[in-house]
């Protein structure tokens, strides 16, 4: 467990030492991510649910037959592809996000209860969360997808339990650890009410492992994501989606390839640049845990 | 043991259960499947037979009782989208998930696990560095896109390997390859750390002490010890291969379990939704099972507890 | 059924009776950022065969790091040797490669390592670990070889040792756990056994008991022994001589009864004042002030001089010569000469 001070959150020499030793590519790719997601009505040089049949299926820019405009390619129905990359990093993060905010405020809370309480309700709380974290993540979120109906909350509700009992799984152990240390006695001596204690105490010491887990999370939820719209239960069409894109691409593969090896960089860039951080992270606040 | 095993087993089959019920109560939760199966045009007799054919004008827990029954022998029912016995189209279908799983699970421990004993071994040196980076990798690429990618690779452009469909035996060596690049960087990682926890215990010094060789300290103390956890892991790592084939399965146009599983979703085909998934957390529970009796066989912390 | 070892035959005793001698031994460990720990920094001691030698100290004046070196055998993996010759036997373990040394431990030096629990393999019967023990250097098969684990448990007065050859280390009390490596030590009737903190985890009952075994075992056999330890009761019960060390050296060394009677170093005399007893009339346990020193960083001159009562300004800057004490001792205290 990280050796941070008691009731204090991220102290500066650590905030100094992750910048120090910031991977910069990772940071790099993760900013123009985020830069994508958020200015992407004013980065993309083309609508991206723009048809134009005439200029469907154009190669790359810098391939024999492409055209400067279009500096991907396009797809079928000539959509830009480099224009639907910038919006598709809009679902990603958008749903992403989504899904590890609601996931995480609540898989920390129930881990928060489960492991200071430590009692009957621990049990039960535990039991639940292993049993959802048993359970195969992309068979069942087809499943219910399809009995809720596709779209942008359905993956979310289908999604959160499991980024949930993650959470709480993870926070449940450090609360555990925590609250048999001293200064936590100390707090329940001193007439502290539970919930101060939790609030005042648990939770600061629990931020490192909190931003760890959902730098790791945020990764691994765009991969879900992506596999979804790949399969076609994703985020509906015509919304740009990277694992859509990569789905639309297969029937060129063999002579327009371009369409389903872009967005898979994409993905490839943006979860790998995500754990990369998170490793780094990982040393610098919580160097108990193996990062390998 | 017996104890230990008892208890496991009790909660396999709690498991199993609780699937069913969870199963039988969303399917009525989501609306009249009469509904679904019928066009609108249907009139009120039409619907009426129907109820009566599929047994849904009985009470509830009359229902309930026939589909545990129905699961109990194995009756699904008939699929709605090629009208063939659901049972028979999983006896097709397990044997070509099972075969990939388990060409993948080879794969992966014979490539894996030595890749992290000897980054632990090795640390910092090449050996490591390419575990890890083969365990970044596995973490952050995309499955159905290595899919893709590899079938461009060695089908499109080098016209090695066949991409699509399993009928030779060379059909399998890019799917499990495609399937098994997750579970490798996990079974690395944890491998390695697994390793290096092992490697600072005190018994390893003692064993020294005692003049065994370098060789057999690592091999008789460390491995065995090093292991436990990856065993369990290898379980997980059965249960993730058969979600992961939900997606490969597609890419590679594999007739399993997973592209059962997709087209009947699609297709709204609840009989062999039921049927799938049903399938699918029996193999799960009895991996998990298994699991437990190899983990008890080996760590005799647990069984004599 | 001792069959004997053929790679390494005993050679003949050589003319003195000395069985170990540690001449200038420095042990260093590599630190990141290029900076050094020097955990032994030039020892000297002498073992005679059948003597009980100690080497006392508190936790980090190197005396764990001396004895392990006897085996070449390092706690961490950045430490090595720099200096010195060992010479057990007659020959200079130094300079032999490793695979000979393999051949030397848990053989002809053997080793009771201070905590019994981690140093059982968990998920090995304790039968399969003594059995090793002897395996390793005298191949048998596994009927001689059980046979044999089992004389060595029932040597070290383990009840029933016939049915829990079987058992885990796990379901064994830790004093019997402590035995059972005492056994893995003397399988092989080694001439040197060194007992790291024998007593460290066992009650003030098991260490009495542990203490006598080991007694009445080196009594049989004859092998000499060294206790490295910081409880000097252990000492008073043990040793025919004793080592002091501090900050990596010997600072005092002598018959066990002088030392206890008279000691000579600052912090020997230190060390005897510590130690609580029932008849002196004091009113609060003697504690020797200021800290332990920091072997990162360490001071010319003697490494006791910061809290030493009698430091005089030479011991900043020059560590004392040798100066020697009755029939076999030294101290390296300037105030002594």
């Amino acid at each position: 467990m990280a050796n941070i001070a008691i009731g204090g959150a991220v102290p500066r020499r650590k905030l100094k030492s992750f910048v120090a030793g910031l991977p910069i590519i990772p940071a790099l790719v993760l900013l123009i991510l985020v830069a994508c997601a958020l200015f992407a009505p004013w980065i993309a040089p083309h609508d991206p649910l723009a048809t134009d049949l005439t200029n469907a299926l154009k190669p790359p820019a810098f391939v024999s037959g492409g055209v400067p405009d279009y500096l991907l390619g396009t797809d079928k129905v000539g959509r830009d592809i480099l224009s639907r990359l910038i919006w598709g990093s809009r679902t990603s993060l958008s749903l992403a996000l989504s899904v590890l905010v609601i996931g995480g405020v609540v898989g920390t809370v129930l881990g928060l209860i489960s492991g200071y309480s430590a009692g009957k309700l621990d049990a039960v709380i535990q039991r639940i969360s292993e049993g959802i974290l048993s359970i195969p993540t992309i068979l069942v979120a087809l499943v219910f997808i399809f009995l809720l109906g596709q779209g942008f909350l359905s993956i979310i509700i289908v999604l959160s339990p499991f980024v949930i009992a993650r959470f709480a799984r993870m926070i449940r152990g450090e609360a555990l650890a925590l609250r048999t240390r001293p200064f936590v006695e100390l707090a329940r001596v001193a007439g502290a009410s539970q919930t101060r204690i939790v609030i005042r105490h648990l939770l600061p010491n629990l931020v490192a492992t909190i931003i760890v887990i959902a730098t790791l999370e945020i990764g691994q939820l765009v991969l879900v994501e992506a596999s979804l719209s790949f399969l076609g239960v994703g985020v509906p069409p015509p919304t740009p989606g990277w694992g859509l894109m990569i789905s639309e691409g297969r029937e060129y593969l063999t002579t327009k390839y371009w369409m389903s090896i872009f967005p898979g960089i994409a993905i490839l860039a943006t979860v790998m640049s995500f754990n990369l951080l998170g490793d780094r992270l990982t040393e610098v606040l919580d160097p108990g845990r193996d990062a390998s | 043991m017996i104890r230990y095993l008892g208890t496991r087993l009790l909660q396999a089959f709690a498991s199993i259960l609780g699937v069913a019920t969870a199963v039988f109560f969303l399917a009525r939760m989501t609306g009249d499947p009469i509904a679904l199966l019928l066009p609108d045009s249907a009139t009120t007799e039409m619907r009426d037979r129907l109820r009566a054919m599929l047994g849904l004008d009985k009470p509830l827990w009359q229902q309930y009782v026939d589909f545990l029954h129905n699961l109990v022998t194995f009756d699904f029912g008939t699929s709605l989208r090629t009208g063939r016995p659901v049972a028979e189209m999983l006896s097709q279908a397990l044997p070509a998930t099972a075969g990939l799983a388990a060409v993948s699970l080879i794969i992966i421990i014979l490539f894996a696990i030595p890749l992290g004993i000897l980054g632990a071994m090795h640390r910092g040196k090449l050996v490591d560095s390419f575990g890890r980076l083969i365990a970044l990798l596995g973490q952050s690429l995309p499955s159905f896109w290595l899919g893709i990618v590899l079938i461009l690779i060695f089908g499109v452009f080098l016209h090695w390997l066949p991409v699509a469909g399993s009928r030779y035996w060379t059909s399998y060596i890019l799917p499990a390859v495609t399937i098994g690049l997750v579970p490798v960087a996990g079974i690395v990682r944890l491998t390695r750390s697994s390793m290096l926890e092992v490697m600072k215990a005190d018994y390893l010094m003692m064993a020294a002490a005692k003049g065994v060789p370098r060789n057999r300290i690592v091999v008789k103390h460390a491995l065995r010890n090093a292991l436990i956890p990856v065993l369990t892991f290898t379980g997980l790592t059965l249960c993730y291969l058969l979600n992961g084939s939900v997606v490969v399965e597609n890419v590679f146009a594999w007739p399993g379990l997973g592209r059962m599983i997709l087209d009947s979703v699609t297709f709204r085909d609840f009989p062999t939704i039921t049927g799938v998934v049903m399938t699918i957390a029996f193999v799960y529970s009895l991996v998990n099972f298994l699991v437990d009796v190899l983990y008890g066989l080996i760590d005799p912390r647990i069984r004599y507890r | 059924m001792e069959a004997s070892n053929p790679v390494i035959a005993k050679p003949p005793a050589p003319p003195d009776d000395v069985l170990l001698e540690v001449k200038g031994l420095r042990v260093h460990i590599d630190l990141p950022g290029g900076r050094v720990a020097k955990a032994v920094d030039g020892v000297d001691f002498t073992i005679r065969r059948g003597e009980s030698v100690g080497l006392v100290g508190e936790s980090g004046s190197g005396k764990t790091m001396t004895c392990l070196s006897v085996m070449r055998l390092y706690a961490v993996p950045t430490a090595h040797v720099v200096a010195g010759e060992i010479w057990f036997d007659g020959e200079d373990l130094l300079k032999k490669p490793i695979a000979e040394m393999e051949h030397y431990r848990g053989n002809r030096i053997a080793m009771t390592p201070q905590d019994p629990l981690t140093s059982l393999n968990p998920v090995l019967s304790v039968g399969n670990q003594v059995a090793e023990a002897m395996t390793t250097h005298y191949p048998a098969s596994r009927e001689a070889a059980r046979t044999r684990a089992l004389e060595a448990l029932e040597a070290v007065r383990i009840p029933g040792a016939a049915h829990r050859l079987g058992q885990y280390p796990h379901q064994f009390s830790g004093g019997t756990r402590q035995r059972i490596v005492a056994a893995m030590g003397m399988i092989n009737k080694p001439q040197l056994m060194i007992a790291d903190e024998p007593t460290t985890a066992l009650d003030v009952i098991m260490q009495a008991q542990f203490l006598k075994l080991l007694r009445d075992m080196q009594a049989e056999s004859g092998m000499s022994m060294l206790w490295v330890t910081h409880d000097l009761g252990v000492v008073a019960q043990t040793c025919d001589h004793v080592n002091v060390m501090y900050a990596g050296r010997i600072v005092e060394s002598g018959d066990v009864r002088r030392i206890f009677k008279q000691p000579s170093h600052p912090y020997t005399v230190a060390l005897m004042e510590s130690v609580p007893t029932t008849h002196a009339k004091r009113e609060r346990l003697y504690q020797i002030k200021g800290q332990p020193a920091n072997v990162f960083n360490l001071p010319p001159g003697c490494p006791f001089y910061e809290r030493c009562p009698i430091h005089m300004d030479k011991c900043r800057t020059a560590y004392p010569d040798k100066t020697p004490i009755g029939k076999d001792g030294f101290v390296h205290c300037w105030a002594r000469q």
